[in-house]
């Protein structure tokens, strides 16, 4: 079936042809100003944004940590009233923020880039641009460019038609051709990836780079390698499909197009037509007409309920005592007192009602987006670009020390949230671990890494797999004039 | 050398493009197939190269059969088409040295190329220019370089002189004569009657995918082959409109 020393013949062949190619200079030009020039370009934005990103994470860590701060004072205070409107404030609070940190100081971040791009929209042209976009879209593209007339098109027709008429067989020439394109590519891709990646790295010199993330990229370089092995594998297959090399162009086109841009660009859209999570908007309102607007009725019933429990009116002006501290009652009389109690003591139960239903909405607006995650996720993978775009966020995207980082110091705060909520009494039972940010975000050894990237590596490999013994068969039985 | 016995190809939308063919070309023989356009002769060339897959009856190279080992087959064949178009982007020798190493002789020397190349009337100058700037003579030429450095005992040739203009077709007949001198064995399809002649130990006429005529070379001196030609020709074309 396949000859070694024909395959090499005709792979060292197709390598010669495609560096002489204008086709290859003009590519290989374009992938290395893109990858290289997005960073230099990206470079000023990319330290503000870790500048940013730092700034709203910890300022949102320091925001609940105050409130924790706040409840303890209360609660550990010897002169204090039991504070219970103030906890279940907190808990309001805590419920409504968005479980995952990294959410809020996205939308911080992301409303502080828009801002930025108005000053000077530059940095928004080269936004999208990072290595694996030109190692993914753009070197799918050049393998596209490059081996689309391989077996279609009249002088390769020609050509071929030499070279089957010698003692060759036809999975000789596929497999050479394959090969001789993976190799042209392999050129390009070492190149770029290279420079990028040194570029990167002069960037990077302040954040300490540890042998996982080393590991990590390695294995996004070769998942990468695999990427265009399976391109290329599609390229070949379209070739030997059409006859005619511009029908075999526009096709590659049309599935660059749809395949590799529209699909995996839009898995996130058509998500949430499945999966369909309340939007932001609704949720907060949701959130909001739970939390904070009812309570406003809620304090009403609460001191028409405990004027019930006591058998007598409260007066209107016993409610600016509601938040008094104890010296502040000091010399009040008995029953006043016995009144704000029993309106704490009302205030108290309702509220854990309340929070107990925000809580559960945030649970199932945080499940759904997870959904919506994974199904598009999923719907990535139906392209190669889009497992190469998984495996590349799982890879290498926020893997590396300076995110840690970041990611440490909120943990740091919230910890330290939890450990001053958990010494209020009762409030444990609101505190869900699973709102806070999970242990398994910081389990990020390349080995994790790569693992979370099976489905997309196996994608990317029976894609490939498949568009090669597809163009093996047509080209095997197709009768050649 | 080359035996077509009891040869049809039908297409998969019907045509019957060869019909009971039987033909045999000895060592150091030229058979020339004449015939018009759609009449069977590049088919034909296909079948002996494994591209096409003959509908029944079968092609044996040196009593191998083409459809049961075609690698061992083409071994012994080379082929030069009606319009040799080889690597524009590389020279000469480049892509006379791929050829062949693909074609058998992965030991190839450059200066057997170099002189395979100078055998078949290209000169020394051209050796290292790129085939992208060649004429069609040129590259003609390069396309029985090809065979010759591969040294196989058939060559196909389909039309190998159309286009060229008389000087170079007649250079390239030459060539042609030389090979068979070597003892090669020749099957050239072409519309060329005066060529054809000239060449011709075997000439056949195909018509509608049938050998409608044979001759040896003797039966040729006494016989006017462009009238025999234009007769067949007219009663195919004739038989079509009809």
């Amino acid at each position: 079936m396949f000859r070694a020393n024909h395959v090499i013949s005709i792979a060292s062949r197709e390598v010669a042809r495609s560096v002489r190619d204008t086709r290859f200079l003009g590519a290989f030009t374009a992938c290395l100003i893109l990858g290289v020039g997005s960073v230099f370009v990206n470079a000023h934005s990319y330290a503000q944004k870790q500048r940013e990103y730092a700034r709203s994470t910890s300022s949102y860590a320091r925001t609940i940590a105050d409130k924790a701060r706040l409840v303890g004072h209360f609660h550990n205070s010897p002169k204090s009233v039991a504070r219970k409107p103030v906890a279940t404030q907190f808990i309001a609070l805590a419920g409504e923020a968005d479980p995952d940190p990294r959410a809020v100081a996205k939308v911080e971040y992301s409303s502080w880039f828009h801002g930025e791009l108005r000053k000077n929209p530059l940095p928004g042209l080269f936004f999208p641009v990072d290595l694996t976009f030109v190692l993914g879209l753009v070197m799918a593209l050049f393998a596209f460019a490059l081996t689309y007339d391989t077996l279609s098109g009249e002088v390769q027709r020609d050509v071929l038609r030499l070279m089957l008429a010698g003692p060759v067989s036809r999975g000789s020439i596929l497999a050479g051709k394959w090969l001789g394109a993976v190799l042209s590519l392999l050129i390009p891709y070492t190149v770029t990836g290279a420079a990028t990646a040194a570029v990167l790295y002069d960037y990077a010199q302040a954040a300490p780079i540890s042998t996982e993330d080393v590991l990590a990229t390695a294995a996004f370089f070769g998942t990468g390698l695999l990427y265009l092995c399976t391109v290329t594998s599609l390229a070949l297959m379209v070739s030997v499909l059409f006859r005619s090399a511009g029908a075999a162009m526009v096709c590659l086109v049309l599935v660059w197009l749809v395949g590799f841009v529209a699909l995996p660009y839009s898995a996130i859209s058509v998500a949430h037509v499945f999966v369909n999570p309340p939007g932001a908007a609704s949720f907060e309102h949701r959130l909001g007409s739970t939390g904070y607007t009812s309570m406003n009725s809620i304090a009403e019933d609460n001191l028409r309920r405990a004027e019930k429990r006591l058998g007598e009116p409260i007066p209107a002006a016993i409610m600016d005592l509601e938040y008094a501290f104890d010296e502040d009652l000091v010399g009040v009389d008995p029953k006043l007192r016995e009144m704000i109690e029993a309106i704490h003591d009302e205030e108290w139960r309702t509220a854990t009602g309340v929070a107990e239903s925000m809580r559960a909405a945030c649970s199932e607006r945080s499940s759904q987006e997870s959904l919506v995650e994974n199904v598009a996720a999923w719907l990535r993978r139906i392209s190669p670009y889009g497992c190469f775009l998984n495996a590349s966020v799982t890879l290498a995207n926020t893997g590396f020390d300076r995110e840690l980082q970041l990611r440490e110091m909120t943990q740091r705060y919230l910890a330290e949230c939890v450990a001053l909520c958990r010494k209020i009494g009762g409030m444990n039972r609101y505190i869900d671990s699973k709102l806070f940010p999970s242990p398994a975000l910081f389990e990020v050894s390349a080995a994790t890494r790569l693992a979370r990237c099976v489905p997309d590596i196996t994608g990317i490999l029976v894609m490939g797999l498949l568009a090669f013994l597809i163009a093996y068969r047509t080209f095997v039985r197709r009768e050649i004039m | 050398m080359l035996r077509i016995e009891k040869v049809c190809k039908v297409y998969a939308n019907g045509v019957r493009a060869v019909k009971d063919l039987d033909l045999t070309v000895s060592p150091g023989e030229v058979y020339v197939l004449l015939g018009a356009n759609g009449a069977g002769k590049t088919t034909t060339l296909m079948m002996c190269l494994g591209f096409l897959n003959p509908t029944s009856g079968r092609i044996l190279i040196n009593d191998i059969d083409v459809r049961k080992d075609p690698i061992a087959a083409k071994l012994h064949v080379a082929y030069v088409s009606e319009n040799v178009q080889l690597e524009p982007n590389f020279t000469a020798i480049q892509n006379l040295e791929f050829f062949a190493r693909v074609g058998g002789r992965p030991d190839v020397t450059r200066k057997e190329i170099s002189d395979a190349l100078l055998r078949v009337g290209l000169p020394g100058d051209t050796h290292n220019r790129r085939c992208g700037g060649f004429s069609k003579g040129m590259r003609q030429r390069l396309g029985i370089a090809i065979a010759v450095i591969r040294g196989t005992d058939l060559v196909l040739l389909d039309e190998p002189t159309s286009g060229l203009d008389p000087r170079g077709g007649q250079e390239f007949i030459s060539l042609l004569k030389v090979l068979r001198g070597e003892g090669k064995a020749i099957l050239m399809t072409t519309h060329d009657v005066f060529r054809a002649k000239e060449l011709a130990d075997h000439l056949g006429i195909m018509v509608s995918g049938e050998l409608a005529v044979s001759r040896t070379r003797g039966e040729l001196l006494n016989e006017d082959i462009e009238n025999l030609y234009l007769e067949h020709v007219e009663t195919s074309v004739g038989g079509k409109a009809a």
